[in-house]
């Protein structure tokens, strides 16, 4: 209960919580490369995280600028540590270190902040029909919902850990355990809106379940029983229902898919992505329902242009408390000129509570080195009011990524 | 020199006699195959021309301008799978006897048995195709599974991504034939 209730900060230190970008490595853009599905290269089938021996030697060969060498020439090895620590092919490891720098300037003050995002050592196993993942790391402040310790800071975070079965020549999936929430994009901004008004990012909502995913040619698709995140101490706030997308592939280049979320809860946590929105009707209501339905796609325009869009309805219903009918929308292009060197601009709105929000990004993301990342955002972002107005925010946000 | 020269005009005139049909526009070739679970790959190349003696007509991909996306998976399905620099074509060829041509205006689909040339094998395939004819320019579209086995290329497989021996391959082309 006390954790749910540290949820709910001060808007300056949220809005710098909401800003910060992106919290692991899922690259939808990769569409790009003809890439539709997400199982070739992820060892989850949708998409994010722990990289399989061929994601591995992808990583090396598709994402980092290679200073004059031709992408033929690249000679990618599966072990870790630049090869130097051959893995067999069955085993998988990884890394993840992400440290940011964050300034948010609001009614003319400016907040600076150093964020450890993610230091997480993830194993997994693909071995056969079997397969499992884990991801164990620290955090100094924040992720809670994935914290295993429970302290107000220095917790030990486990976002995923689950065992899964795979048949059909790799089509069918069983997962069962803690896994991220099928739904829209798996992109890498877990705090635009799309993701945190849904609370289906890979930062810190993934929940205990259960997952049927088909990842067929064409057609992907994961439907997930959700029985609650049981790192929640009070179960009266864990949230059960379902999650799931469906999405087809018209050809290499073009992705149209279809999501739906219901959960409900005994009790509401702070539901609203729009930290301005100080009083939540939802928060300790009870009977929670929570619903987001939508559409998501992916566009390889042409060359080295990637569209990626989405839009939820949001619905949101408690016993005593006005149904809240909102939305949410997201449209980013990634133009990557040179190997590793991404533009991105991205555009987001969101209604909740009756109060409409947007957000517009500017984005360098440049992939320097192998598994090296450095990456500069900047987020101009118009938070509705409730009663009128808006509170205007500008963050800049300096991350380096390493990734392994 | 006369006997020469006389050679010299029957070799310029084959030209003139292939000429029954010939592309117009930006033909494209393209493969597409599959791996485990959704994975899948597209080859794809606008190198393509058409040799028609009036008995049979060849269809000609040049397979060195097949691009799948990935320059290093290109340099391996040329180098490794392909041979490209001893087998540079693929080659379908179609008895004009066994085509459907449509009338003006019409459109026509079937299936014709051809032969197909392929890393220095060949072997008998049938050509699902479609043929839109506007007076004398007729739009172009076929398709011929194969395995690739049937033409000794080794199966493609890339830390743990195998790639399915059936492949499809497509061309589509715009062709005035008279």
């Amino acid at each position: 209960m006390s954790r749910i209730r540290g949820l709910g900060p001060a808007p300056i230190v949220a809005v710098a919580v909401l800003l910060s970008a992106g919290s692991a490595h899922a690259y939808p853009w990769m569409i790009r490369h003809g890439y539709t599905n997400c199982s070739s290269c992820h060892v989850d089938p949708s998409g994010f995280g722990l990289l399989n021996e061929y994601g591995r030697a992808q990583q090396q060969i598709l994402l980092p600028t290679l200073w004059g060498k031709a992408p033929d020439e690249v000679q990618p090895t599966t072990g870790i540590l630049y090869g130097a620590i051959p893995l067999p092919s069955w085993l998988n490891v990884g890394v993840s270190l992400r440290g940011a720098v964050l300034s948010t300037t609001t009614s003319g003050k400016t907040d600076w902040r150093d964020i450890l995002m993610i230091a997480d050592l993830r194993a997994g196993i693909t071995a056969g029909p079997f397969l499992a993942s884990v991801s164990v790391g620290y955090l100094p402040v924040g992720g809670q919902l994935a914290a295993v310790t429970h302290q107000l800071r220095d917790n030990l975070v486990m976002r995923e850990h689950w065992l899964g079965l795979r048949v059909d020549d790799q089509k069918l999936y069983f997962i069962l355990g803690r896994t991220n929430l099928p739904f829209g994009l798996r992109n890498v901004e877990h705090n635009a809106f799309v993701r945190s008004a849904t609370r289906t990012d890979t930062n810190s909502a993934q929940q205990y379940g259960g997952q049927v995913v088909w990842d067929g040619p064409g057609v992907r698709a994961a439907l997930m029983g959700i029985a609650g995140n049981f790192l929640i101490q009070d179960a009266a706030y864990r949230e059960h229902g379902y999650s799931g997308y469906v999405e087809a592939a018209f050809s290499h280049s073009f992705t149209l898919g279809l999501s739906s979320l219901l959960t409900n809860a005994d009790k509401g946590t702070r539901s609203f992505a729009n930290p301005y929105v100080f009083a939540d009707p939802f928060f300790n209501a009870s009977d929670v329902w929570r619903q987001a339905h939508g559409l998501f796609s992916r566009w390889h325009v042409g060359g080295p242009w990637v569209l990626m869009a989405e839009a939820d309805l949001l619905v949101q219903s408690a016993s005593s408390v006005s149904t809240d009918w909102g939305g949410t929308g997201f449209l980013q292009a990634d133009v990557e000129p040179l190997q590793g060197l991404h533009f991105i601009v991205t555009g987001e709105g969101l209604r909740q509570n009756a109060v409409n929000s947007a957000s517009a990004w500017f984005s360098v993301s440049w992939f320097f080195f192998t598994y090296c990342e450095a990456r500069v955002d900047t987020v101009f972002t118009e938070f509705g009011v409730p009663g009128g107005g808006h509170q205007s925010s500008v963050s800049v946000l300096g991350q380096l990524h390493f990734s392994m | 020199m006369p006997r020469r020269l006389s050679l010299l005009a029957v070799l310029a005139a084959v030209p003139l006699l292939s000429a029954a049909t010939q592309v117009n526009g930006e033909p494209s070739a393209s493969f597409r195959g599959r791996g485990p679970g959704g994975f899948s790959l597209e080859g794809k190349t606008h190198q393509l021309r058409v040799e028609d003696d009036g008995k049979v007509l060849k269809v000609i991909v040049p397979l060195s301008g097949l691009q799948t996306g990935i320059s290093l998976r290109d340099r391996h399905m040329r180098e490794r799978y392909l041979e490209v620099e001893n087998y540079p074509d693929a080659v379908l060829s179609l008895p004009w006897s066994a085509v459907k041509l449509p009338e003006d205006g019409r459109a026509v689909e079937a299936t014709a048995p051809g032969t197909m040339a392929l890393h220095g094998k060949t072997h008998d395939v049938q050509v699902r195709y479609r043929l839109a004819r506007s007076g004398s320019t007729y739009q172009v579209s076929g398709t011929v599974p194969l395995d690739i086995r049937d033409y000794g290329i080794d199966i493609p497989s890339y830390f743990g991504v195998t790639v399915q021996p059936e492949i499809e391959t497509s061309t589509t082309f715009a062709a005035e034939h008279t």
